[in-house]
């Protein structure tokens, strides 16, 4: 069998993170380090938020990383130290959206070693070098400079080396323009220490100045001094106006990175469910069922809405935004009819379509009425800022312009002679007066996309195939993908030609997005000239019929698709990217924004009108947030109530929490009292929960101390419907429900126990099984007895009946937090297995069904390879063999990679795999789309 | 130079220079010492297996780091030869103590 593997939700923990301006921008950025991949972000001084710029998994370990800058330069580089044996040095390209290799210097061999060069990176705080370091013996230092043409250069190593040392710690100091020196804090463990300090077992921690002589390019050991032997961290102190840095040790006890890695999540349950999140800003019962709703905004240059329109059947309600938004009666819209569309047009006015025609409200509130032609009425309508398009009963299309007086008037009209389901007219360009095309649909499809051209009016350019299903809606709309090319110097004319197709294709692209009653959505690309379709992709969306309306988002349009679930459509870091959003299934939605929400969305559901705005949209799964009081081990389903049943386990940590003298007493005394958890205000509680861990810690109860807690938890609330604590030293370790045959069907708990476990070297004092009976129809716990054995029991199982306990170390421990079981993750897709890690990942293997299938990916991963050599200098197959050489298993994320490559290396893989890029986009996509999400 | 003394001086050099390499007359404390400094030294590469024993330990990252880099100073205790010396100096000053004489050869 083969696998394919991919990531579903990208590592959350952060091991190393650094501040600098990569873009070359006044703009402060962080880049983060999830340990395999690299994240930079780009924080909003204006309203706090912090965006993904860009994510890219490296396919190596990173172990360290520096910014730095050249002198008198505005862009800093990126240094990455990793188990490459290599040093990379990184630029951010900010045009093309990605890391771009400056540098890569090989000096040893690959892997976490002892004495290979990559555990440690200290910068030179002008840019003039940086040294790398090993954790034992061997340290480097490259000089850097610039070349004629402003280019970085590196020079070959220098070596600092010094045997028998461990390094601990290692920075840059600021010396001005003085010749670089770099401080590190090591100890020396050669055999020839004298007897006394063999006899305290602890040896001298040394702080050690080397600098580098740029006018001998050597490195000299300076001098050496003895420090506090628990130092452990060197940081630098700016001090001096440009001056010699001065230079501080920090004996730090608990280092940043504690902080960084995120210590409140430690101690939650996660619920993730697939989805943008979403916050509710407003909400407000409407009377009756609303059948449309739009937004106007205050002008065509102002995007501050000025009023929500809401049609109902027979009447439409006009809203206008303010402070509050009410009710209003002098916009000039017709309130006693059914508005099918409601839009601004031209610089000023407001068009109503309405089933007896169309209002045209001009700014200064003049009304001009065009009546639709005998007992003819209007059924579907459609505009954009100058043009018009409806259809009547029948299949009658009229399309009418807006003149240069600012008069609608009738251009042309056809009669198509069956009935039209959905009409969308696309949007003006950019620099253009009028859209060149209008799309219609009918009862039983296909699509056509008409021209508007004056010499072809209404005629039909291009037909999209809907396998005569009914079309619901339409919608036309454009968005930046991708990035501009670089100006490539091409061989021949036909590549020329080849460049600049892609380079059309790469900017503003008009999409046609279909929507079809049996849930279905397909899109494709509309050329700009020629109106041809192509491009198209198929995706279920839900069960009910797929309708759209336009949204802005921060980074460009976008557009809502609403089915039975409600997705979003819009473009993330260059791509086309479709996400659910979590959110009650929505009849009608559009874009919103006010002073206080540039961004939000209006929409209704039923007889419900809400405001709200999509938070994060780097971040693709919602979470949902349980606090725990301990770190989480093992949780199982009651297999009838399906209440989580979990155990929480603290080592090094008090049962009973020793009363602090003076604040905090009554926190600690609820801390105390899981009565109080149980029926007091969460949400207050968590938070004093939270403070109390974050800044007041416990002092440490030291090795073999433990408290473990037992909860139960209802799933769709998240109410803790039980939390038994274990007594003081006792540690959970396994837990299951098991149903005894004897017993007839009742479901009992049981949870295996250690006592005064100490973890390194291996003892436990006692161990037990306790068994809980539950009751109160589930709810609660009740402890039946307690089994002695004789070891930790680290495996529990329901086996037939009886208990299947893993007491002796035959059965291995396996990880408290990786988890890895089989399930179906999309509607209909095929079982797959899906893994969680500790660095917060969850990841999915994709079994393959044909072997044409498993030929494909494997060459276009044999390509990837090749052409796109991971970024810190790893090779990748070394990498992901790590541990295990690895068989059958596709690289997803590396396939994937292929998305954000620029168009001419897409062109040489596709050749190489005798395909066009766009099909193999087109199957990454489809794969994801299928199989997963 | 014979064949084998430059096979030697080879080796040698390459002990030097990779530290923690092997030969045939390697103590068994030698060998468990390096052994040991090259684990510690993996853990604290792989940021991964330092947060997996930091959760279980209850402690931050920072300190397992730092408790595990202290470890490789001396992961399995003093050396036995300086062991042997220690408790020979410890008997003579005891023997000096009670009086007795001590002669060195």
């Amino acid at each position: 069998m083969y696998l394919y593997n991919l990531t579903i939700q990208k590592p959350t923990s952060i091991y190393h993170s650094i501040v600098g301006n990569f873009s070359g921008t006044k703009q402060i950025e962080i880049l983060v380090s999830h340990g395999r991949s690299l994240e930079l972000l780009r924080p909003d001084e204006t309203n706090g938020k912090i965006t993904s710029v860009l994510y890219t998994e490296v396919f190596g370990l990173i172990r360290s990383i520096a910014p730095f800058r050249l002198t008198s330069g505005t862009k800093d580089y990126i240094i990455i130290g990793s188990e490459s044996g290599r040093v990379v040095i990184l630029e951010y390209n900010p045009n093309k959206n990605r890391f771009e290799k400056v540098h890569q210097e090989t000096f040893g061999r690959t892997g976490c070693r002892r004495i290979v060069p990559g555990q440690y990176l200290a910068t030179d705080p002008r840019g003039r070098a940086f040294m790398i370091g090993a954790i034992e013996k061997q340290k480097l230092v490259y000089i850097l400079n610039r070349d004629s043409a402003a280019r970085l250069t590196i020079s070959s190593p220098l070596e600092a080396h010094k045997s028998h040392t461990i390094l601990f710690a290692m920075c840059g100091v600021d010396v001005g323009f003085e010749n670089p020196i770099f401080a590190t804090l090591s100890v020396d463990y050669s055999d020839d220490t004298d007897l006394e300090e063999m006899e305290d077992n602890h040896s001298k921690m040394m702080l050690t100045f080397y600098e580098l002589d740029l006018g001998l390019n050597n490195v000299v050991r300076k001098w050496s001094e003895e420090v506090e032997s628990s130092s452990n961290l060197l940081m630098t102190v700016p001090g001096g106006s440009d001056g010699p840095g001065v230079m501080d040790l920090v004996n730090e006890e608990q280092p940043q990175i504690y902080a960084l890695t995120g210590v409140a999540d430690r101690s939650a349950m996660r619920v993730l469910r697939y989805g943008l999140p979403i916050a509710q800003i407003a909400g407000t019962p409407l009377p009756g069922i609303p059948s449309g709703l739009w937004t106007i905004p205050r002008s065509q240059e102002d995007s501050i809405d000025k009023y929500i329109v809401v049609s109902f059947i027979g009447s439409t309600l006009v809203l206008s935004v303010g402070e509050t938004v009410e009710e209003v009666v002098d916009s000039g819209i017709l309130a006693t009819t059914t508005s099918i569309l409601v839009r601004p047009i031209g610089a000023d006015s407001i068009i109503q379509v309405f089933p007896h025609g169309i209002r045209h409200i001009k700014g200064d509130r003049r009304i001009n009425e065009w009546r639709a032609p005998g007992r003819k009425t209007i059924s579907l309508a459609t505009s954009n800022a100058t043009q018009v398009v409806i259809a009547l009963g029948g299949g009658e299309v009229i399309y009418f312009e807006l003149d240069a007086a600012g008069n609608l008037s009738e251009v042309a009209k056809k009669e198509f002679r069956r009935e039209i389901s959905a009409l969308e007219i696309a949007p003006v360009r950019k620099g253009r007066q009028m859209a060149r095309f209008v799309a219609i649909g009918d009862w039983e499809g296909p699509v056509r996309v008409l021209s508007l051209d004056k010499d072809n009016l209404l005629n039909q350019v291009s037909v999209l195939d809907t396998e005569r299903m009914h079309i619901e809606s339409l919608m036309m709309n454009e968005m930046t993908i991708g990035v501009e090319m670089p100006e490539g110097t091409a061989s021949s004319s036909s590549a020329i030609a080849k460049q600049q197709q892609l380079q059309n294709q790469s900017n503003q692209v008009l999409f046609l997005n279909v929507g079809l009653k049996n849930g279905v959505m397909k899109r494709a690309v509309v050329d700009p000239i020629t109106g041809e379709l192509s491009d198209t992709r198929t995706r279920l969306l839900g069960r009910k019929p797929v309708k759209f309306s336009r949204v802005k988002l921060k980074s460009g349009n976008a557009v809502l698709a609403l089915s039975s679930r409600v997705w979003l459509c819009y473009v993330n870091q260059g791509r086309y990217d479709m996400v659910p959003v979590s959110v009650e299934p929505l009849d009608n939605a559009s874009g919103f924004s006010s002073e206080h929400c540039p961004d939000g969305i209006v929409a209704t559901s039923e007889n419900n009108l809400k405001i709200f705005v999509i938070e994060k949209l780097s971040e693709k799964f919602n979470q949902v947030n349980v606090p725990y009081k301990c770190t989480p081990r093992r949780f199982v389903v009651h297999p009838q109530t399906h209440y989580i049943v979990s155990i929480e386990t603290e080592h090094n940590y008090l049962n009973e929490l020793p009363t602090p003298k003076e604040n905090g007493s009554n926190k600690m005394a609820e801390d105390k009292d899981p009565e109080v958890k149980r029926e007091g205000d969460d949400m207050d509680y968590e938070v004093d929960q939270f403070s109390l861990n974050q800044n007041d810690k416990p002092p440490k109860a030291g090795d073999g101390k433990w408290l473990s807690y037992i909860r139960v938890l209802e799933p769709v609330s998240y109410r803790t419907l039980d939390l038994v604590k274990l007594d003081q030293d006792e540690a959970a370790y396994s837990l299951a429900t098991c149903i005894f045959h004897d017993r007839e069907g009742e479901v009992f708990l049981a949870v295996g126990c250690g006592k005064g476990v100490q973890l390194n070297p291996r003892k436990v004092e006692s161990a037990s099984i306790h068994l809980y009976r539950f009751t109160n129809n589930g709810q609660t716990l009740q402890l039946v007895y307690k089994t002695e054995v004789e070891e930790v029991p680290y495996a529990i199982s329901h086996f037939q009946g009886r208990l299947l306990v893993g007491i002796a170390n035959q059965l291995r421990i396996y990880e408290m937090v990786n988890h890895i079981s089989k399930t179906s993750l999309s509607v209909g897709g095929p079982e797959v297995l899906v893994y969680a890690t500790l660095n917060g990942t969850i990841g999915a293997l994709v079994p393959f069904v044909s072997r044409e299938d498993v030929d494909f990916y494997t060459s276009l991963e044999l390509q990837m390879r090749q052409e796109n050599p991971p970024l810190c200098g790893r090779d990748h197959l070394a990498y992901r063999s790590y541990y295990f050489p690895v068989k059958n298993v596709i690289d997803g994320d590396l396939c994937e990679q292929y998305i954000s490559l620029d168009p001419t290396k897409q062109q040489s893989i596709a050749e190489e795999l005798s395909r066009s890029p766009s099909e193999i986009l087109k199957k990454l996509e489809d794969l994801r789309s299928s199989k997963l999400y | 130079m014979s064949e084998r003394e430059s096979l030697n001086s080879q080796l040698e050099h390459l002990q030097m220079r990779y530290v923690g390499t092997g030969h045939s007359d390697i103590s068994k404390y030698e060998f468990l010492t390096n052994q040991h400094r090259d684990t510690y030294s993996s853990y604290v590469g792989h940021n991964s297996l330092l947060s997996l024993f930091a959760i279980a330990e209850n402690e931050s990252m920072g300190r397992v780091r730092f408790n595990l880099l202290h470890k490789m100073i001396q992961p399995c205790g003093p050396s036995p030869a300086s062991k042997d010396k220690k408790d020979v100096l410890q008997t003579i000053a005891l023997l000096l103590k009670k009086g007795k004489e001590v002669i060195f050869i």
